[in-house]
C-alpha cells in the first residue's frame, strides 16, 4: 500500500507505457501467427522508420543508459569515446551490411541469421555451421539479458524499494508476454514506441545534474576538481574532465569494440534488416539511425561523470564501487516523481526493447536454427514451439538475473565479444566475398568463440600487461584471418557458380532477370 | 574539460553528417523475395 501511495506517479507511468506495449502485441497477434515468415521477419513489409528506431532502442539498452552511464563515474567525461566508437559501427553497420543482407536474406528466403549462413554457403559444414552458430546465440545471449535485467530490477530498487527478485521477473515476464503473442510486429513496433521514449530520456537525463548543481557553470567547476576518490583510493582531482585520466585509452578502446561491434555482428541487430519494406525505408534508417544513437550516447555516455557534481564525498566513495547504482542514486537525489518516473518509464523501455528483440532470436534459433535442423518439424508446428522456446529461455534469464556472475558491462562487452569475434567474418565474408566457403565460416566461428574464451579465463586476468586488452581485440583478428586463410584453402567447397552468380547480382544480360533490380 | 575528451562530441557530430552525405549519394536497391534468388532446396525459411 506504501509503494502505491509514495509512487503513484511513476507506477502511472509505468502501467500506461506497459498497456500500450501489450496492446501493440495483441494488435498483431493474428497476422504474427500465421507463418514463419510473420512471425520471424514480420513478412519483409515493416517501414524503414520503425526499424531505424527499433535498431536504435534494440542496441541502446539499460546497459547503456544505466551501466556505461554509470561507468563513466569512475572512467570520467573521456568514456564518451565510447560512444563515437559505438556510432562509427552503427554506420558501418547500415552501410556495408544493410542493403546486401536485406536483398540475400530475401532471395534465400532466410528468416535467421543462422539459417543464413546454411543458404549463403551451401557447403558440406552448412549445416554444422547453423547449429554450431545457433548455440552460440543461446550461450552468449543469456548473460547478455541477465545484464539488460540486472540493470533494470537494480533501478526498481533504488527509486521505488521494489525487491531486487520481483523486480528483475515482472520486466522479464511483461517483455515476453508482448513478444509471444506478436512476433516478430510486435518487437519492430514497440521498439520504435520505446526508441521514441528512450531518446527523449537521453536528453532529460543528461540535463538533471546541470539542474540540480544550478547550471553549466556551476556543475563543471564542482567536477573540475573533485575531492572525490577514485577506484585506487587516490583523488580524483581534475581526472572528471581529463582525457584517459582514470581510465586507459586502450580499455575505452576495447569496451568501445566489444559492444559496439555488436551492430555489425549480433543477430538481434543484423536481423533487423530483414524487415525494411523497401529502398526509400532503407535509405532513412541509414541516414538517421546513427543521429538517434549518436546524440544519444553523446547525453548518456558522460552522465555518470556529471552525476559526482550531486554526490557528498562518502555517496561517492561507495557509488565508485557499484557504478550500476549511479543513475538510480542521481533519480532519488533529485526527487522529483514526475521526472523519476519518466526517466524510470524511459530506462524500462531502453531494457524491455532489447530483450524482446533477444528474446526473439533465441525463440527462433532455438527452434529454427538448432531443434528444427537436429530433427525437422512440420511447418505449422514452429510458430507454437517457437512461442514456448521464447518462454523457457526467459525463465532460465531469470535465473541468471537472479545470480548474475559479473557487473553489467562486463557482462555485455564480453557477450558482444563472442558474437562479434564469431558472426562477423561469416555475415561478411558471405556479403561480400564470393571466395569465402562454408569451411571458412564454420572454423571462423569456432576459433572465433575459443580464442575469446581462452583470452577472457586464460590470459587477460593473468599477466597485468593484457589486463586492459579485451578479448574482442585478438579474437576478432584471429577469426577474420581464419576464415581468409581458410577459405583459400577450401576453395573446391565453393557453392555453384550459378547460386553465387544470383546472390552477387550477377545476371547473364538481356534475361528477365538482369531488369529485376529495382529501386522500390 | 580537456581538448581530447571534447573532440568525443565533436567526432560523433562529424560523424553522422558524413554518414548522412554518403548515404545520400548512394544507390540503394531493395528487392522482394519473389525477384532475387530462390531457395535453397530444404530451406524452411519463409513461405
Amino acid at each position: 500500500m506504501s509503494l502505491l501511495a509514495d509512487h503513484w506517479l511513476i507506477l502511472f507511468m509505468t502501467a500506461v507505457y506497459l498497456g500500450v506495449c501489450l496492446g501493440i502485441g495483441w494488435r498483431f497477434r493474428l497476422r504474427a501467427s500465421k507463418g514463419v515468415s510473420e512471425y520471424y521477419v514480420a513478412r519483409r513489409e515493416v517501414p524503414g522508420w520503425v526499424v531505424s528506431l527499433a535498431f536504435f532502442s534494440t542496441f541502446a539498452s539499460t546497459n547503456t543508459y544505466i551501466g556505461q552511464a554509470g561507468e563513466a563515474f569512475a572512467a570520467g567525461l573521456s568514456w564518451t569515446w565510447v560512444g563515437v566508437f559505438w556510432t562509427a559501427f552503427c554506420m558501418i553497420s547500415w552501410l556495408l551490411l544493410g542493403p546486401r543482407l536485406r536483398n540475400q536474406t530475401a532471395g534465400l528466403k532466410s528468416v535467421t541469421i543462422p539459417d543464413y549462413f546454411e543458404f549463403r554457403y551451401r557447403s558440406s559444414l552448412a549445416r554444422a555451421t547453423r547449429i554450431l552458430s545457433g548455440v552460440a546465440i543461446l550461450f552468449a545471449t543469456v548473460w547478455y539479458m541477465a545484464g539488460i535485467a540486472k540493470g533494470c530490477a537494480h533501478l526498481l530498487v533504488s527509486v521505488m524499494d521494489v525487491p531486487y527478485v520481483w523486480g528483475a521477473f515482472a520486466l522479464i515476464a511483461f517483455t515476453c508476454i508482448y513478444t509471444v503473442m506478436g512476433g516478430m510486429y510486435s518487437v519492430l513496433w514497440t521498439d520504435a514506441v520505446q526508441g521514441i521514449m528512450i531518446f527523449a530520456v537521453a536528453i532529460i537525463m543528461v540535463t538533471l545534474p546541470f539542474l540540480y548543481a544550478g547550471g553549466p557553470a556551476e556543475l563543471m567547476a564542482r567536477i573540475s576538481d573533485i575531492d572525490h576518490v577514485s577506484r585506487t583510493g587516490e583523488p580524483i582531482g581534475n581526472g572528471l574532465v581529463t582525457f584517459a585520466s582514470l581510465v586507459s585509452f586502450t580499455y575505452i578502446l576495447g569496451i568501445g569494440l566489444a559492444v559496439g561491434m555488436k551492430q555489425i555482428a549480433e543477430p538481434r541487430c543484423l536481423v533487423r534488416f530483414y524487415s525494411v519494406d523497401n529502398a526509400r525505408g532503407m535509405r532513412f534508417a541509414m541516414i538517421w539511425t546513427p543521429v538517434f544513437l549518436g546524440i544519444s550516447l553523446l547525453c548518456v555516455m558522460g552522465l555518470g561523470a556529471l552525476v559526482h557534481g550531486m554526490a557528498t564525498r562518502e555517496e561517492a566513495a561507495y557509488l565508485i564501487r557499484n557504478t550500476d547504482e549511479v543513475v538510480g542514486f542521481m533519480l532519488a537525489k533529485f526527487d522529483n516523481q514526475a521526472v523519476s518516473g519518466l526517466c524510470l518509464t524511459g530506462l524500462f523501455a531502453a531494457g524491455m526493447s532489447s530483450l524482446a528483440s533477444a528474446m526473439l532470436v533465441v525463440g527462433t534459433v532455438l527452434v529454427n536454427d538448432v531443434w528444427n535442423a537436429w530433427r525437422p518439424m512440420r511447418r505449422e508446428r514452429i510458430v507454437p514451439r517457437t512461442k514456448a522456446a521464447i518462454v523457457v529461455y526467459s525463465a532460465l534469464v531469470f535465473v541468471a538475473t537472479v545470480y548474475p556472475p559479473a557487473g553489467i558491462v562486463e557482462l555485455t562487452s564480453f557477450a558482444g565479444a563472442i558474437f562479434a569475434a564469431s558472426f562477423f567474418p561469416a555475415v561478411f565474408g558471405g556479403l561480400y566475398l564470393r571466395w569465402g566457403t562454408g569451411h571458412g565460416a564454420f572454423w571462423s566461428m569456432l576459433i572465433g568463440v575459443v580464442s575469446c574464451l581462452v583470452w577472457r579465463f586464460g590470459l587477460r586476468f593473468r599477466f597485468e600487461g593484457l589486463r586492459d586488452i579485451h578479448e574482442i581485440i585478438p579474437s576478432f583478428l584471429i577469426s577474420l584471418l581464419a576464415y581468409f586463410l581458410i577459405s583459400r584453402l577450401t576453395a573446391h567447397e565453393l557453392p555453384p557458380a550459378e547460386h553465387l552468380d544470383r546472390l552477387f547480382g550477377v545476371v547473364p544480360a538481356g534475361t528477365a532477370e538482369a531488369a529485376m533490380g529495382r529501386s522500390t | 574539460m580537456d581538448f581530447l575528451t571534447a573532440a568525443a562530441y565533436v567526432a560523433v557530430l562529424v560523424l553522422v553528417v558524413v554518414n548522412a552525405l554518403i548515404v545520400r549519394r548512394m544507390k540503394i536497391v531493395i528487392r522482394g523475395e519473389d525477384e532475387a534468388p530462390p531457395a535453397p532446396p530444404g530451406g524452411e525459411g519463409g513461405e
